[in-house]
């Protein structure tokens, strides 16, 4: 008897040493804090049948992480953006002011075929708002696109790693699938839509919905530091209740990056898993 | 060295796609539905946005098609430099709709039809109305409400100039607690071009003792004349105002009552209470928006129609219920003779009371 519980006891310490042995990987975020500015394009038919143009800033954070530790292949991205921008007809003798929030969440498969590179496919699923006042228009100052969308989304990003520094290339794309969104009437006025929002909201398609939002960033880790350099790209496009909706901006980036990480204990952790 | 050479060959490969990627998706070319900045151009544009948007075209057997071909030749004949010229056209044009609320807006001008009120009597005169006989110098301001108890401090008077000017409910309250011992009161919307719907609503609120349908509105769905959506009903809801006015009240109205004041008229004709005296009102029954030209003119019409509760439009004015002219000779006396008979009927409900 003593010789079967002496028995089971090396056993049981032999299956659980090396368990003890191995501490758990800690997961890392990345921050990207980017900046953005640029020119934006708009054309809204509710409110106006001229294009506006003018000037738009971005406030943009992602935080990028691994699902788990061990499984370096999936990764998911939040994101929240503020935009303000203030747009003017051709003949300068009117105003749009928007500024606006959004918001998304998504998952990647990454694909690593050799050294550096890394394939990313996935989704992303947005909640979109800009608010857009028309300072002289008469009893329909407000427009707002509202949506939420289904992105199909990839990107390529390249690692150059040197002793001392480190770089990434890194191009993202996406494009809304399928979602939902408000559209006004044409001639109705916010004062009905209080009472009533019947038929302003629609579902959407690639059909009546169409867009594209690419990025090109160059990373640069000095010592401590992170920089990131970059230009932005993106058009969207959709129609309902016989009003046509668009906008394009083109945008310059510049960001820092940095990890983030919980630990307990004193000591910082030596085998954190970040992203980069 | 030999890595290096990798990294710097796989970048020269794919940088030049990246690249190429990037302007992808700049297929937007924000021009392709606009009009040219030309005569003609900014002339189609107008046109258009009349014929898409503009929501009394059929009402009023306007043929608009017959109007481009009578001004469109004669833009020809102004050059682009002529801006006042060109103006002046669109002006013409648009005064074939004969609407007080279509203006065309520019830096240097502001188009208005005319006739729609020059052709009937003014039936106010602010100097009568100022004077000691009525309001005088004295009068009492809650926002955008004066008010004062006249003739022999029987009767209550609020005078409202403008729907755009505000008011609260605290404002509403003093001056009803000022008329309390009146048995009735006149509300004088005379001259009020409109302004805010909201404040239409909230002041009638005063004087309904439920929640009440007064009339309904639609606006365009599509391009053609007749796409509107369902008619939408407009409540006055007393929620919106606590103090009640439960007495009779006269609301005096002139051709210049426009608009929002309106649409007033035409809730007040369905208050318990209430009793309309003056003139017709000038109607206005299309809540306006605006649109651009392409050189950036601003045009506003009616966009939205109105209807009184039994679904007919209110473009073309309330009848009040006492038509009430102003005479040359009792303002030679300097009296109103509107505000005169208000308060007649206010005599006379008092002695003998009346609801509709």
């Amino acid at each position: 008897m003593k010789k079967n519980r002496l028995i089971l006891s090396v056993c049981l310490f032999a299956a659980f040493c090396p368990l003890r042995a191995e501490t758990p990987r800690v997961l890392a975020t990345e921050n990207d804090l980017a900046v953005k500015f640029g020119g934006m394009w708009m054309s809204d038919e509710y409110l106006s049948a001229l294009p506006y143009s003018g000037l738009s800033l971005h406030l943009q954070n992602e935080w990028w992480s691994y699902f788990k530790p061990e499984r370096t292949d999936f990764s998911y991205v939040d994101r929240l953006e503020i935009t303000g921008a203030l747009l003017y007809n051709p003949a300068y003798s009117n105003r749009i002011t928007a500024f606006g929030v959004n918001g998304s969440w998504g998952a990647y498969y990454n694909y690593r075929p050799v050294g550096g590179l890394t394939i990313l496919g996935g989704m992303l699923v947005e909640i979109d708002w800009l608010g857009k006042y028309m300072s002289r228009s008469v009893n329909k100052p407000y427009s707002m696109d509202f949506a939420t969308n289904l992105h199909l989304s990839g990107g390529v990003s390249y690692d150059i790693k040197r002793p001392k520094t480190a770089y990434r290339i890194r191009y993202m794309i996406r494009t809304p699938f399928a979602g939902c969104m408000f559209v006004p009437e044409m001639g109705g006025s916010y004062y009905e839509m209080l009472f009533s929002l019947k038929n302003t909201v629609h579902a959407s398609f690639f059909t009546n919905k169409a867009g594209l939002r690419h990025e090109l960033t160059f990373d640069m880790r000095f010592k401590t530091t992170t920089w990131r350099l970059g230009i932005e790209h993106e058009y969207l496009q959709y129609h309902a209740n016989n009003l046509r909706f668009s906008r394009e901006q083109v945008s310059l980036v510049a960001g820092c990056i940095f990890n983030t990480y919980t630990f307990g204990g004193r000591r910082k952790p030596d085998n954190i898993q970040t992203v980069w | 060295m030999k890595r290096k050479n990798i990294h710097i060959k796989f970048l020269c490969r794919q940088l030049p796609l990246l690249l190429l990627l990037l302007p992808l998706g700049s297929c937007f070319d924000p021009s392709e539905q606009l009009k040219p900045d030309t005569p003609q151009g900014n002339f189609e544009a107008l046109w258009e946005i009349i014929d898409t948007r503009y929501c009394y075209l059929d009402y009023k057997g306007i043929d608009w098609d017959g109007v481009k071909a009578v001004y469109q030749p004669r833009v020809d004949t102004i050059s682009a430099n002529n801006y006042r010229g060109l103006f002046d056209l669109f002006a013409q044009m648009l005064d074939t709709l004969q609407d007080g609320h279509v203006n065309l807006y520019s830096d240097f001008d502001v188009s208005r039809c005319r006739g729609w009120f020059e052709n009937y009597p003014a039936n106010y005169s602010s100097s009568i109305l100022y004077s000691d006989r009525y309001l005088g110098q004295d009068y009492k301001m809650a926002g955008g409400l004066y008010y004062e108890r006249i003739a022999d401090d029987k009767v209550g008077y609020i005078r409202y100039n403008s729907f755009s000017d505000a008011f609260s409910s605290n404002n509403i309250a003093y001056a009803l607690m000022y008329c309390a011992d009146c048995p009735g009161l006149i509300l004088d919307v005379r001259d009020n071009g409109g302004g805010s719907l909201e404040y239409a609503r909230k002041l009638a609120a005063t004087f309904f003792a439920e929640k009440t349908t007064v009339g309904y509105m639609q606006h365009k769905t599509g391009n053609g004349h007749n796409d509107f959506s369902e008619m939408v009903p407009m409540e006055i809801d007393t929620a919106m105002m606590p103090h009640r006015w439960l007495r009779p009240v006269i609301v005096l109205c002139n051709r210049q009552s426009y608009s929002a004041t309106n649409f007033f008229v035409n809730a007040m004709r369905y208050a318990p209470y209430a009793f309309v005296v003056g003139g017709i009102t000038g109607g206005g029954g299309g809540m306006p928006q605006s649109y651009e030209l392409p050189n950036g003119w601003l045009i506003r019409l009616s966009s939205v129609p109105m209807y009184d509760r039994e679904k007919k439009h209110i473009e073309n004015g309330i009848e009040p219920d006492y038509a009430i002219n102003m005479t040359q000779e009792s303002m030679a006396e300097g009296k109103d003779d509107i505000i005169e008979f208000a308060v007649e009927l206010i005599e006379k409900l008092t002695q003998q009371p009346e609801t509709k």
